[in-house]
């Protein structure tokens, strides 16, 4: 129950441990009697920062139980109070013997949290809601610490203030505070329009930055710059939530792998979100697996909760995956042909071993031709130097492409086309991709979010996010023109445009389209795009038939399907596999012509657009689930290492 | 003065895509308030985690420090004890050498008696021999002695006949009657002596 000394010195500290005291100030509670003395000892807390004394004597009544011989035992209770500066110290609890000498009964560890940054905002009104337009102050204190600016935030507003005036009462709250008679603040200038509770937000000489909440709501209406027909009160608008449908956790494999994804690009790439899908779900069943990326490891931090770990190519390469077993990985898995992961994967398996598998997931041929312009034929007929000089680790050789195909154990595309590139007889599965259903499910249209960017609500929003590039120009061309057009017939029409352009594929259209695109620029973190998605009444994927889009398989598309609006994509990838009308508008060829013919119809049939809003749902939770592919993907793999 | 319609479907469209963005900037702050906040309450367990350890290191030290004072005392006494029987050993060593040396010694004695032993086992067996001799000449003298004997006490008796003739001869009144003539002999045996 106690810590004895010598056999003699019995006491405990009762305070709640592990002891931390808050803004510097102490207050410990326990019990401590000399069994050879009739009167309880003196005790004291001793710290490198100071000594504090004893502050009272408690009685106790469930001492003398342990110690039924020893009078001191009914008021040996003691509380020892004061503050310290902050800091973690060695707290020594002491006791004193009858001839002066003190002994330690109990040593534990004590944190000081500083004394927080303490404001009070009390002229003109101490609380509440102050609506007049006058100088406003109070005072402001860091206890130890030097303010070099002070202002106060409120509503969208930012008030500078003086400080360092005279205040009077301060000491008395900060005994000993040196800065405390010196702690007042005024502002600089009148209050402004504004409406918001007030924090005072000071900078210390440390470059640190601190922020006290306050007792008082501004709220100025009007001033020289706002009028009274903006409404400061007005509550915010915001994007429409919603919870997904909790997941259950998978089955447990029996046979938990060291699984090795190699990608092209960073870790936000379409790659890098499919390859983290599936590895979050591969994960989740007990698989250990690393993603090695190309470049900026640090987007990691852009994905939520990763099951993974990531590590740049060169890491990978000279320290191996460092799976948790210490063994090296049971399967490489290739995400495309590229150069970059070619070699990457090739030196892997050379060093640690394990099965090789491909994913393809583009016409790389096709990629190749369109970026370099010249005909596949033509490349593929190279001699082997000039094409050393035209291949650039991020696009795929012809030659040793295909070698790196015919080395692999397996193959995975996403989608079935691409077999005519697998090997004969070689192992191939097809995955398609799906969205993460933690964020992207059928979400509520943003009516509010509507009105507050003042759109007609007759106004058609279309979403599109993703990069325009040379291969995919044509198309986005297409989609802005059918927006240009269907404001041009009189169908009012926003497209909201998340990503960037590699290639000007606008021309001189662009002043005639922007006014309608509300351009946002790269979403770093995917999850923020389905809130954003809900603005949209239709997902407009545009498109042909082609040598590109045959082989490919938009990964936006499971997430335009899964916020459950009607979808416009072409007779191609995926295309082929929905029935028009019913799962989605398929058009023979989603170019403007088409998209706007689109538009208008499902605008004016109210029918057809709910019945494809409720068949993108239904086609969704049938047909896109990363979990449903992972297992697949995990089948794949026991397969090929058993 | 009035914005042009130009200018305000501009501005308009401007505030339309800010608005959008400053919701995405919102969501980038809620993430990173959720993240410091989860780091703040992670931190706040590992310093109370740390705390805890440290407390138990604290108490492990406590404890530590009795268990070293007890083997410090422990050590005391052991060394004085080493002291002690470093005395024992060094007095049991030189007893030892002095042992040794009488060992050495005695072995040396033990060797000379030995020789000593075999010379005297020696000595011994000739006087086996000896004695054999001797009580074969003891057999032999003894015999001789009997035999001596036996022919003293014939003889004795023969002495004894014939001192008994000798007596009854002397007794005789011719003895008697001559012993005149035996004096008259002596004279004259003596003066030609």
């Amino acid at each position: 129950m106690s810590a004895t000394v010598a056999g003699r010195l019995h006491g405990e500290i009762e305070s709640h441990r592990p002891i931390r005291a808050h803004a510097g100030k102490i207050s410990i509670t326990g019990w401590c009697l000399n069994a050879d003395s009739p009167e309880a000892p003196p005790v004291r807390l001793r710290t490198e920062a100071g000594i504090l004394p004893l502050t009272a004597r408690l009685a106790r009544t469930d001492v003398p139980q342990f110690f039924p011989h020893c009078p001191a035992a009914s008021h040996c209770g003691y509380v020892i109070e004061g503050t310290l500066p902050s800091g973690v110290y060695l707290a020594h609890f002491e006791a004193q013997f009858p001839n002066g000498s003190w002994q330690n009964f109990q040593t534990l560890s004590l944190v000081v949290d500083p004394a927080p940054f303490t404001a009070v905002l009390d002229e003109p009104i101490p609380t509440g809601i102050l609506r007049d337009r006058v100088h406003v102050g109070g005072w402001a204190l860091q206890p130890g610490e030097t303010l070099t600016s002070l202002v106060l935030r409120y509503g969208h507003r930012e008030l500078p203030c003086h400080f360092g005036l005279p205040r009077l009462d301060v000491p008395a709250l900060f005994p000993g505070e040196p800065k405390a008679s010196s702690a007042g603040f005024e502002s600089v200038d009148p209050l402004v329009a504004g409406h918001g509770p007030v924090r005072v937000r000071g900078q210390l000489a440390s470059g640190r930055i601190v922020v006290a909440p306050t007792t008082v709501t501004f709220s100025i209406a009007t001033d020289e710059n706002h009028g009274p027909e903006l409404d400061l009160t007005a509550k915010r608008a915001t994007l429409p939530d919603g919870k997904p449908v909790p997941a259950e956790p998978p089955a447990r494999s029996s046979r938990p792998l060291n699984i090795l994804f190699v990608i092209p690009g960073n870790l936000i790439s379409n790659s890098a979100l499919q390859v983290a899908a599936l590895a979050n779900e591969l994960a989740a069943a007990g698989h250990d697996c690393v993603i090695t990326a190309q470049r900026d490891p640090g987007t990691l931090a852009y994905h939520d909760a990763p099951r993974f770990r990531a590590k740049p190519f060169a890491e990978a390469v000279t320290n191996g995956a460092e799976f948790i077993n210490r063994r090296g990985p049971d399967l490489i898995h290739a995400w495309t042909t590229r150069e970059c992961v070619r070699l990457t994967s090739l030196e892997l398996q050379r060093r640690y071993g394990g099965r090789l598998i491909v994913q393809l997931e583009d016409n790389e041929q096709e990629i190749l031709a369109q970026t370099l312009q010249r005909p596949w034929a033509e490349l593929a007929a190279l001699p082997a130097p000039e094409l050393a000089t035209l291949i650039t680790p991020d696009f795929s050789h012809p030659i040793l492409s295909r070698e790196f195909l015919a080395a692999a154990d397996g193959i995975t595309t996403i989608i079935d086309s691409l077999h005519r590139f697998v090997p004969e007889g070689k192992p191939r599965v097809t995955l398609w991709p799906a969205a993460d259903p933690r964020y992207f499910f059928r979400r509520p249209t943003a009516e509010e979010f509507h009105r507050a960017l003042q759109l007609d609500p007759a106004t058609t929003i279309l979403f599109y996010h993703g990069n325009t590039h040379a291969s995919n120009a044509a198309e986005m061309r297409a989609l802005y023109r059918a927006v240009l057009l269907l404001n041009q017939t009189g169908h009012a029409t926003c497209l909201i445009r998340a990503g960037t352009d590699s290639v000007d594929f606008l021309g001189a259209d662009s002043a005639e389209i922007k006014p309608h695109v509300i351009e946002l620029g790269p979403i770093h973190t995917h999850r923020h795009l389905p809130p954003l998605m809900a603005l949209a009444d239709i997902f407009v994927q545009p498109g042909r038939a082609d040598a590109f889009n045959d082989y490919r398989f938009p990964s936006k598309l499971p997430e335009f399907f899964a916020l459950g609006r009607p979808v416009v994509l072409p007779r191609t990838n995926l295309g082929t596999s929905l029935r028009h009308g019913i799962d989605a508008y398929v058009l023979d060829e989603a170019d403007a012509d088409g998209i706007a013919h689109a538009v208008r119809e499902l605008r004016r049939d109210r029918a057809l657009y709910e019945r494809l809003a409720q068949g993108a749902t239904a086609f969704a939770a049938q047909h896109f689930s990363w979990r449903r592919s992972a297992e697949a993907l995990a089948k794949f793999y026991a397969d090929l290492t058993t | 003065m009035k914005s042009a319609p130009s200018e305000t479907a501009e501005t308009l469209h401007r505030v339309r895509q800010q608005l959008i963005l400053a919701q995405v900037r919102i969501m980038e702050l809620e993430d990173v308030r959720d993240g410091l906040t989860g780091t703040s309450e992670n931190t706040d367990r590992l310093l109370a985690a740390a705390q805890r350890l440290a407390d138990q290191k604290l108490d492990e030290a406590g404890h530590l420090a009795k268990v070293s004072a007890e083997l410090q005392s422990q050590f005391e006494y052991l060394r004085h004890m080493q002291h002690v029987t470093n005395e024992a050993l060094t007095l049991t060593r030189s007893q030892l050498e002095t042992s040794d040396l009488n060992r050495t010694r005695l072995q040396q004695n033990a060797v000379a008696l030995s020789e000593q032993i075999t010379g005297l086992s020696e000595q011994i067996a000739k006087l086996d021999e000896q004695s054999a001799r001797l009580n074969e000449q003891i057999s032999r003298l003894t015999l001789e002695l009997t035999e001596s004997k036996t022919t003293a006490t014939i003889r004795l008796e023969r002495i004894n006949q014939l001192d008994a003739e000798i007596r009854a001869i002397k007794a005789t009144r011719s003895w008697r009657w001559t012993a005149w003539l035996r004096s008259i002999g002596r004279i004259l045996g003596g003066r030609k002596s």
